[in-house]
């Protein structure tokens, strides 16, 4: 990406967040100037263009910065639902902070500088990882979760769309936080009707604690091999056959 | 490793060493990070200095003006607000305070010693 190309995009990523045009031209001046002494390209100094626009024009406050103002909320998706309700939720504004440790988007919102976030699930198992990640980086995308083998990344859609990638009117935050497909509830009906029957086991006395702790992983390590089995051969479905 | 530790510690103390390069007068972003990496903090990225400066000034510790050049582009000048000097003083004891706790509990025997 050229220095014209880049500044383009943090301009973009700039008024998309309120900055007034003013102190968007002398920033870019300003960054400008020190490229002029450091002699560096943009992305080698200041990192992806959406990514550093977002640190600094304050669409991404500091996670530990104040955050009075801003939404929070969380939420969660089956494997089959997430990609959805993610990128429904990211056209509202909501941004991913982390995964909690139960796999819970936990997310947040600046009202009044809201941008569309786009959002891309991916196998980082292994070495994976460091592929997938070099690969997405320059595209403007950070990771923002990791669930077993699935990592989560972000993108804030000012990156490409400029200042059409805020939320003019966003809804208000969803009082729902469970949002589960067909087959998710299919599997959970599964998952809740093995566990209940070792744990009627468990009272009855056929089964002792150690068999019920063993039955529950076991029933819950299959629901996750089962889940992204079905996943991934819904996946191999939307794409077609292979040519 | 060392490295990774070393970037930590540099985090947690940036803003403290940003607001102490202004103590003798006004500067700008390069100037700035130039000066760090001169006293031997290594080189701080515009990616990483720029937002810190916006934090600084947005929390009242430093002032901005951005000044036209002749030739090239301008330069947004930092100056420390009476604020930001309070701050860097009462953060730098804090700071020492912190540094000579670790030190003592890294020395041989540790704090006993």
């Amino acid at each position: 990406m050229n220095d014209t190309a880049y500044f383009a995009e943090v301009t973009g990523a700039l008024a998309a967040a309120g900055v007034p045009a003013a102190q968007i031209e002398a920033t870019v001046e300003d960054l400008r100037a020190h490229l002029a002494e450091s002699g560096t390209a943009p992305e080698e100094e200041f990192g992806p263009a959406a990514r550093f626009a977002a640190r600094l024009g304050g669409l991404a406050p500091e996670p530990d910065g104040p955050d009075a103002a801003a939404e929070h909320w969380t939420w969660t998706a089956d494997l089959f639902n997430d990609r959805r309700m993610l990128a429904v939720h990211g056209a509202q504004g909501w941004e991913v902070e982390s995964l909690d440790p139960i796999g819970r988007f936990v997310c947040r919102r600046t009202p009044g500088s809201a941008l569309r976030w786009e959002y891309r699930r991916e196998v980082i198992a292994g070495r994976r990882r460091a592929r997938v990640e070099d690969e997405l980086t320059p595209e403007g995308w950070e990771p923002c979760g990791e669930w077993l083998v699935y990592g989560y990344f972000k993108r804030p859609a000012a990156a490409l769309a400029g200042p059409a990638g805020a939320v003019q009117a966003p809804p208000a935050a969803p009082h729902r936080w469970l949002f589960l497909s067909r087959r998710g509830k299919a599997v959970l009906a599964v998952w809740t009707l093995l566990v209940g029957g070792a744990t009627a086991a468990f009272f009855v006395g056929a089964l002792g604690t150690a068999g019920l702790a063993i039955a529950i992983a076991l029933t819950s390590s299959l629901s996750a091999v089962w889940t992204a089995g079905l996943e991934n051969a819904a996946g191999r479905e939307r794409r077609g056959p292979a040519a | 490793m060392a490295a990774d530790r070393r970037s930590s510690w540099l985090k947690g103390v940036l803003d403290l060493l940003v607001l102490s390069r202004l103590t003798d007068g006004e500067s700008y972003g390069y100037e700035i990070a130039k000066a760090l990496a001169e006293a031997g903090l290594g080189e701080i990225k515009g990616g990483t200095l720029y937002p810190v400066l916006n934090r600084l000034e947005e929390a009242g510790l430093v002032e901005a003006e951005f000044r036209a050049a002749e030739r090239g582009p301008g330069r947004r000048y930092y100056r420390l607000t009476p604020t930001g000097r309070e701050h860097l003083a009462a953060e730098s004891r804090s700071w020492r305070e912190f540094h000579r706790a670790v030190d003592t509990a890294l020395r041989p025997g540790g704090p006993t010693a």
